[in-house]
């Protein structure tokens, strides 16, 4: 059986496991056949426990698997776009655009942000406030060609925004910053089964529209001269690769809050997995393990909260920052680095 | 094939060669030579399109190129530079198949004639046997081997490269310069290459843009030497035609 093989079906398994583990734990004890019967719509005892299995568990298990999945695949065409392999979402400031655009929102708002049409503006909010680092970082880019230099106007443009929200937040109601806050921390746990048919659609979407550039993704690894030597439209390619990137990075950061680590993390785990650079695997590996990935952290922010949820911004560096020390420490013996 | 119209060149204000009337020989070895900061590099940027004209035009097949889409260039020109590649983490054929590009299918899939292009292109540049060797494996000399297969893969009549010999070793730089030697004879490619390596490239040349006294003279590489421009080229040394290259 090829590498790629062994590793997605490792890695589904691991995802499955998860969702298993997501389903059956929680504050309330839920036996395994009354979880069954609640998912498959048969006879459960407690009608309570077919809602906290069908609106919270599993809600919660599909937001950590899309969300998961929309940041990876967003960091690994971050970091190819930008021939950076410390880029992602996150470390970019778009995630922190996206909260900003949040936070005009939810501080406007007050406690109304968790109504429908808040929750749109919300949304919105978040697809504004990315787009507009994103411009920022293309009209930088025109100029700036170093992906360092880059890089470090990415996280000078993060805190700018963040100094943004500090202001908001010092101007803003009790209320609003209250759900802001508790937004901030980051969680899989908050978006309801009333509006999962749309963030399924947009990540998903996204994720899909995605796949339709790893042949561009491929030339460009070779840096952006080459790749327009063997016949890409870099400037066209890198605008779409930045706008499906800020999509999926706005629209998670909008209902889950900004999580860190996801996106820069995921597509190095999938690299080594798979052993190559080739997005033609590497690309769909990267979003099944996203989803993995999301699940794993959901799962332990609910078993090791002892009742309670830990954000999922307590876990994600757990796992993400040893990663990325062991990548540097690494670098020159790793592969795809030389 | 490839031609320049009243062409000036630089960057901004700062002109670095005006008035270049240059014409590429079908089929022949151009070897371009001059000082560090004469002006090859802007030559050979500006002639591949990724840096705009100062004035006059870039012909490439009677078309400005400043004209062309990027798809419409890639049919016709293929390029090899000095940059350092990140193509560490995809195979030596998958590199090679980035050449492919106009061909392969949306999602890259190879049809029968990539492959044969591909593998056909290892072979020219005698890397067959790493085909499915990863290529951050590959020797400095075998990863330049590599770009260059992905340029002849690419199956455009002009390749245009910037110093295809930094970087290696001695055995590597005439190896190289043979191989571009036969990639004209045998594949019918025009060829032009920045180069310092004198012996090597002149060995194999067909004809030299010499850059020198702030213009370019072309010539095959014995009549520039008989005529004196190539000891123009270099401040402090003179060109020795016994053997090939250049002397205190």
């Amino acid at each position: 059986m090829s590498r790629t093989a062994i590793a997605t079906i490792a890695t589904a398994a691991l995802a499955i496991a998860a969702a298993a583990g997501i389903l059956l734990c929680g504050s309330v004890d839920i036996p395994p056949a009354e979880v069954w019967a609640a998912l498959t719509g048969g006879e459960v005892s407690r009608e309570v426990w077919r809602i906290i299995v069908t609106d919270t568990r599993l809600a919660a298990a599909l937001t950590a698997a899309l969300a998961g999945c929309g940041l990876a695949v967003a960091g690994l065409l971050l970091q190819t776009t930008f021939s950076n392999p410390l880029a992602g979402p996150s470390i970019l400031g778009i995630s922190t655009g996206a909260s900003l655009g949040v936070a005009v929102v939810m501080l406007a708002l007050g406690g109304a942000a968790v109504s429908a049409a808040g929750q749109a503006a919300v949304v919105a909010g978040a697809l504004v406030g990315a787009a507009a680092v994103m411009a920022a970082l293309l009209a930088v880019a025109s100029v700036v060609r170093s992906a360092t230099m880059l890089l470090i106007v990415g996280i000078l443009i993060g805190y700018l925004a963040s100094s943004a929200i500090a202001l908001l937040n010092f101007f803003a109601s009790r209320e609003g910053v209250h759900s802001f806050t508790i937004w901030g921390l980051g969680s899989f746990v908050d978006v309801p089964m009333s509006r999962m048919a749309v963030f399924a659609a947009l990540t998903l979407a996204a994720t899909a529209l995605s796949m339709c550039y790893i042949k561009p993704l491929n030339a460009l690894l070779l840096g952006s001269r080459y790749a327009a030597s063997a016949g890409v439209d870099v400037r066209r390619t890198r605008l779409g690769l930045l706008l499906l990137s800020g999509l999926l990075t706005a629209v998670v950061t909008a209902w889950c809050g900004p999580i860190g680590f996801v996106g820069m993390v995921v597509p190095h785990v999938a690299r080594l997995a798979l052993h190559t650079s080739n997005h033609r695997s590497l690309l769909p590996f990267t979003a099944l393990a996203g989803a993995a990935t999301g699940l794993v952290c959901q799962l332990l922010s609910v078993a090791a909260g002892a009742g309670g949820v830990i954000p999922v911004n307590a876990i994600t560096p757990l796992v993400g920052v040893p990663v990325i020390i062991y990548i540097i420490v690494r670098r020159r013996s790793i592969f795809y680095f030389n | 094939m490839l031609t320049t119209r009243h062409l000036d060149i630089g960057y901004g204000r700062r002109t670095v060669l005006t008035d270049l009337n240059l014409r590429l020989e079908p089929g022949a070895l151009t070897v371009l030579i001059g000082a560090n900061g004469c002006g090859k590099s802007t030559l050979l940027r500006t002639l591949g399109g990724s840096q705009p004209a100062l004035r006059g035009d870039v012909l490439l097949d009677g078309s400005p190129i400043a004209a062309l889409d990027a798809a419409e260039r890639a049919r016709r020109m293929a390029i090899v530079l000095t940059d350092r590649t990140g193509g560490g983490g995809l195979r030596v054929d998958e590199l090679v198949a980035v050449g492919r590009h106009r061909f392969s299918g949306f999602f890259g899939r190879l049809h029968p004639d990539d492959r044969r292009a591909v593998a056909e292109a290892l072979e020219l540049v005698g890397l067959s046997h790493k085909a499915v060797a990863m290529v951050a494996s590959l020797s400095d000399g075998e990863r330049q081997k590599a770009m260059i297969a992905r340029a002849v893969a690419q199956d455009a009549p002009l390749i245009l490269m910037d110093e295809p010999t930094a970087f290696l070793d001695v055995s590597a730089r005439f190896e190289v310069m043979e191989l571009l030697g036969r990639l004209c004879r045998q594949r019918d490619r025009t060829v032009l290459l920045s180069t310092h390596d004198i012996a090597p490239s002149l060995a194999v040349a067909d004809c030299v843009w010499a850059v020198a006294d702030g213009t370019v003279s072309a010539g095959p590489p014995a009549a520039l030497a008989s005529a004196g421009v190539l000891d123009r080229v270099y401040a402090g040394v003179r060109f020795d035609a016994s053997s090939g290259d250049y002397r205190r």
